[in-house]
């Protein structure tokens, strides 16, 4: 079922990949995609390394139900899965979302809320928060506690759990108001982190706002206040090796 | 494996930390390793020579000796009674303290967001409140932005402009990434707060990418080697608290 006030604004990334094919088990597809392509060859934040796809298998062992949407093929394009699922979109060759010609196109949707999966290490600029369009982002960490990035290795270190939380963005960093949010505990396989489970967390806490959405008719907030927490900067190595390395 | 994060010029080529690939236990055993060379290469350098910041140094001591000496630990017992011997060493004979510490007493209530602001003034007030207070909020907020900033642009400025945003002057003095250290080892032994002990990483890493005679010129004798063991040791406790343990030596 497309849903037609929805569209998505998406870089070819495992978190995309993630969202797509667990908003198709869901059976609650966007309307439309503008895809981000990165014109460079080089590997952009969030896309997982071409080696990537030799731990997939691993996943299939991996039976707990809070992790159901860690299940993707994080090893398929998005251009190749939004040709079988019939649905509309356009590519931009750009990586960044602030770029006029992505603004020019989403201003010219009819569609007012975008699911915002582009690039990591992007930030939306004034131009395109002007626009009196929606941007659902579900950050990777559970707010307010922990604002910024790479937050569930913190949270991992500091109480064994990852969190995934929706927001509508809105000019500061992770501060929107929140929308659902939900602690999973640590995952069986922490070495899959960057490029799965971080990216099944997210796609599970999509799926549930959308689906509450659809029942409720409005988008109906856990938290409008998202205030307080910590902002976290990208984790140092020596303390993400900790957190996935730790027994306890 | 060779600890990469400090192995070039971090002054010159900063690195940006973002999706570092795993290497397992060998990273922490790599890490420990490089830092215990550069903490064995300063531990007993005669020709670091006391500077402006020695009295500090020597002010801020007692609150590194605290959970190390305490600690049950075997590996904190042994840097408690290395810092014991820093301590011994920067004795008050050295350091002129009333031409250095007093001069430098800065009221954190007079350094105002809509001014620029001295980053080495900044540091030197954040430092001693949090000897004796680290839920101070406005020392917290002060802190935060600086860490945001090195966070963000991997670089510490002289000054600052009104607003706290742009930097202003001189961003290779070694002694203010040094101060922020210091400041961090502080904040991080009584707060626990774990984010700032992955900036403390970072600028630690900087450090270490740097020459001896640099570090020399900037960093008051044993100033590096304080926050390389504060720093070493917090990660072993943190190591054993989540039941990992590595040795490289």
């Amino acid at each position: 079922m497309p849903l037609t006030d929805i569209a998505m604004v998406a870089g070819d990334t495992s978190r995309s990949r993630a969202y797509l094919q667990a908003l198709d088990r869901n059976n609650i597809l966007p309307n439309f995609v503008i895809v981000l392509e990165n014109p460079s060859q080089e590997v952009l934040p969030g896309q997982a390394p071409d080696t990537f796809s030799n731990v997939l298998n691993e996943l299939t062992n991996d039976v707990e139900e809070c992790w159901k949407e860690s299940y993707f093929d994080a090893t398929k394009p998005i251009k190749v899965l939004l040709n079988e699922l019939g649905i509309n979109f356009v590519v931009i060759a750009t990586k960044d979302i602030n770029n006029i010609d992505v603004i020019d196109c989403i201003r010219e949707r009819n569609e007012s809320v975008f699911i915002y999966s582009g690039f990591g290490g992007v930030i939306l600029g004034k131009s395109i928060l002007s626009l009196k369009k929606k941007f659902l982002h579900v950050h990777g960490g559970y707010l307010p506690d922990f604002k910024g990035s790479t937050t569930n290795y913190y949270s991992l270190l500091v109480e064994n759990t990852m969190g995934a939380s929706s927001i509508f963005l809105n000019e500061e960093i992770d501060c929107g108001p929140i929308i659902f949010r939900e602690k999973f505990p640590e995952p069986n396989n922490k070495l899959n982190i960057d490029y799965m489970y971080d990216s099944g967390a997210r796609a599970k806490v999509l799926v549930k706002t959308i689906n509450d959405f659809i029942k409720f008719g409005t988008w109906k907030f856990e938290l409008s206040d998202n205030l307080g927490g910590e902002t976290y900067y990208i984790i140092h190595p020596v303390l993400k090796h900790i957190a996935i390395l730790a027994k306890k | 494996m060779s600890y990469i994060y400090s192995k070039i010029n971090r002054l010159e080529k900063p690195h940006n930390y973002m999706y570092t690939p795993y290497y397992g236990a060998d990273l922490l055993e790599s890490y420990e390793s490089s830092r215990v060379q550069v903490i064995n290469r300063f531990i007993d350098s005669r020709n670091l020579s006391f500077n402006e910041d020695s009295a500090l140094l020597h002010e801020l001591l007692p609150v590194f000796l605290e959970p190390f000496s305490s600690n049950l630990n075997v590996y904190a017992k042994n840097f408690g009674l290395l810092l014991q011997k820093i301590r011994i060493k920067v004795t008050d004979k050295n350091i002129n303290k009333t031409d250095n510490v007093k001069g430098k007493k800065v009221n954190l209530n007079d350094i105002k967001i809509t001014e620029s602001v001295s980053t080495s003034k900044l540091l030197y007030s954040l430092s001693r409140i949090f000897l004796v207070d680290v839920h101070n909020l406005n020392a917290k907020s002060w802190l935060d932005r600086l860490v945001q900033r090195f966070e963000v642009t991997k670089k510490i400025y002289e000054s600052y402009l009104p607003g706290f945003r742009q930097g202003k002057g001189c961003n290779e003095l070694i002694r203010l990434y040094w101060l922020l250290a210091l400041t961090l080892c502080i904040f991080y032994l009584r707060s626990k707060e774990i984010k700032y002990l992955s900036t403390l990483l970072k600028l630690n890493d900087l450090l270490c990418s740097l020459s001896e005679s640099d570090l020399k010129d900037n960093i008051p004798q044993h100033g590096l080697v304080l926050v390389l063991i504060t720093e070493l040791l917090s990660i072993k406790l943190l190591s054993n608290r989540k039941g990992i343990s590595f040795a490289s030596y």
